[in-house]
């Protein structure tokens, strides 16, 4: 059970720090919350989907409009968004493996290792990935009918 | 293959008799430790995505008109290439690293058969450029169009440390082998099949692996606790050297390696997968679970994805079908339009002589009438 004094000091002492005041800190503790940021949908001003859109625009010669390859385009991103975003959390832990002195002895050894540390963060994953694909895969026939 | 074990207990592997090459593109890819990029994709794929951003500044008429080789710098995986090739120590140090890689081959790798994927790959693939090409030549020969959009859309390979990119594009490289798509949807679904599979293989090896490993586990602590009775050894640094040395024994014989195997079997009896090894499987049980879970999902959208891309190919193939008769009637149509204008005008000369065949009869008959009506005409007055 904390003391009354403590909580009073605790009180005092948070009066005294407002918490960031510097643009740099702000931003910086903007981000204290975020994960993997794949909850937050991929915007059409992306660069990246502005890219393949410019790419499948140039290149599908089907009378499919512009919207729909965008969203086709944005749709994918997100599916390689969710991807990338699982190799790198193996990628980081294989690297704090490595780090750590493992004595891994196969490559594949130690991807299974890293995996097994990082279970519950993959599984987190899995909710975004099907979400991208299953928005893929809406617009495919859809892209395919024009 | 022979073994030995030296007078101080330490096993020798013999030198392994394939080709060594430095390899492991897994230690100049590693991620460093910042954090991610704004869209989450990682560095390497930035790398990609900057070369190939540059290679798109170009227009399309350009690359419509351009051969597949003058389309080979355009390929993103230019830069994933360079990668592991590029010789950024200098020749010491590279040597240096040359022998190390060939140390820790003695050391942990006694046989082709209990090499990974990537050292593997190493070994016998070919490199990534021309894997790189081979993507570009088989792309290109369905289309330039639809090479640049094969190109745009396998431009993130899901690579892990430790894997062979060589692998992932070899993939792909059979897939559209095997698929040969044409247009926007079909080239998505391919990508979506080859990372289906991709995961697949990935997922697979990881279950492979773990159980290899459990297998392993329970072998050195048996054999760990038999060397501990036998010698008497107290000392915590020679249980952990004979607990190393073990390990790598026994993983090469679980990998397959048969000489390693019947060392192992001299003392701890047949290798297989017992209660020892159930007991540490459950260690990482959860991980299991998950493997299985990602691996059956996968199957799942991919087998979709395969079934979506036949019905798509089909309905193409069909409406090729359906276009061409309607050209072929068409075609007749227009045949037949004429085999009609010429009958209609062989009819209009035939009508216009046979009129004026008409017409002289009739004159005829007319003037036969006449002549009747004329006679009619004479027969009644002479009757008046």
């Amino acid at each position: 059970m904390t003391s009354d004094a403590k909580i009073r000091a605790n009180r005092r002492n948070a009066l005294r720090s407002s918490g960031p005041r510097t643009a740099e800190g702000k931003a910086r503790s903007r981000q204290n919350a975020r994960k993997h940021g794949l909850s937050v949908p991929l915007g059409t001003d992306d660069p990246e989907v502005r890219e393949l859109t410019e790419v499948y625009a140039q290149t599908e010669l089907g009378g499919s409009g512009r919207d729909m390859i965008r969203s086709t385009a944005k749709a994918q991103c997100e599916v390689v968004r969710v991807q990338q975003t699982r190799v790198n959390i193996i990628n980081r832990q294989i690297e704090r493996m490595t780090d750590d002195g493992d004595q891994a002895i196969t490559s594949g050894e130690r991807i299974a290792k890293a995996i097994v540390a990082i279970v519950p963060d993959l599984e987190a994953l899995g909710r975004y990935e099907r979400r991208a694909q299953s928005r893929l895969r809406r617009k495919l026939p859809k892209l395919h009918e024009e | 293959m022979s073994h030995s074990i030296r007078p101080d207990g330490e096993i020798h592997l013999p030198t392994p008799e394939v080709k060594e090459r430095p390899s492991a593109p897994a230690a100049t890819v590693f991620m460093p430790r910042e954090a991610p990029s704004q869209n989450g994709l990682d560095d390497r794929s930035a790398v990609a995505a900057d070369a190939f951003a540059a290679s798109s500044a170009s227009g399309i008429e350009a690359l419509l008109d351009s051969p597949a080789h003058a389309m080979l710098p355009a390929n993103p995986n230019d830069a994933l290439a360079k990668l592991p090739h590029t010789p950024s120590l200098p020749a010491e140090g590279a040597a240096a690293q040359h022998a190390k890689a060939q140390k820790v081959d003695f050391l942990s790798l006694s046989t082709a058969s209990n090499i990974d994927s990537s050292l593997h790959q190493a070994f016998t693939a070919a490199p990534l450029q021309k894997q790189v090409e081979t993507l570009d030549r088989l792309a290109d020969t369905i289309s330039p169009r639809i090479g640049r959009m094969i190109r745009g859309a396998f431009r993130h390979p899901p690579v892990i440390v430790g894997q062979a990119v060589e692998d992932y594009y070899e993939l792909a490289n059979a897939a559209i082998d095997e698929f040969i798509p044409h247009g926007l949807p079909e080239v998505l679904l391919l990508k979506a099949i080859v990372d289906d599979e991709w995961l697949i293989t990935t997922f697979s090896q990881v279950r492979r692996s773990l159980l290899n490993a459990a297998i392993a586990a329970a072998l050195v602590d048996r054999l760990r606790d038999r060397d501990g009775d036998a010698d008497g050894q107290s000392s915590e640094g020679g249980k952990s050297q004979s607990q190393r040395q073990w390990r790598r024994t026994v993983f090469a014989a679980v990998s397959g390696d048969e000489a390693m195997r019947s060392l192992v079997e001299e003392h701890v009896g047949r290798i297989g997968f017992d209660a020892f090894a159930a007991k540490r499987l459950l260690e990482d049980i959860r991980t299991h679970i998950f493997a299985d879970n990602v691996i059956n999902a996968a199957l799942k959208r991919r087998n979709s994805a395969i079934r979506q891309l036949g019905q798509m190919q089909e309905a193409r193939y069909k409406n090729v079908i359906i276009r061409a008769e309607k050209l072929k009637t068409m075609a007749s149509a227009e045949k037949w339009q004429s085999h009609l204008k010429s009958l209609t005008d062989l009819n209009k000369d035939r009508s216009s002589t046979e009129l004026a065949g008409m017409n002289q009869s009739s004159l005829e008959q007319a003037s036969v009438g006449g002549s009747n009506e004329l006679s009619e005409r004479q027969f009644e007055e002479s009757r008046e």
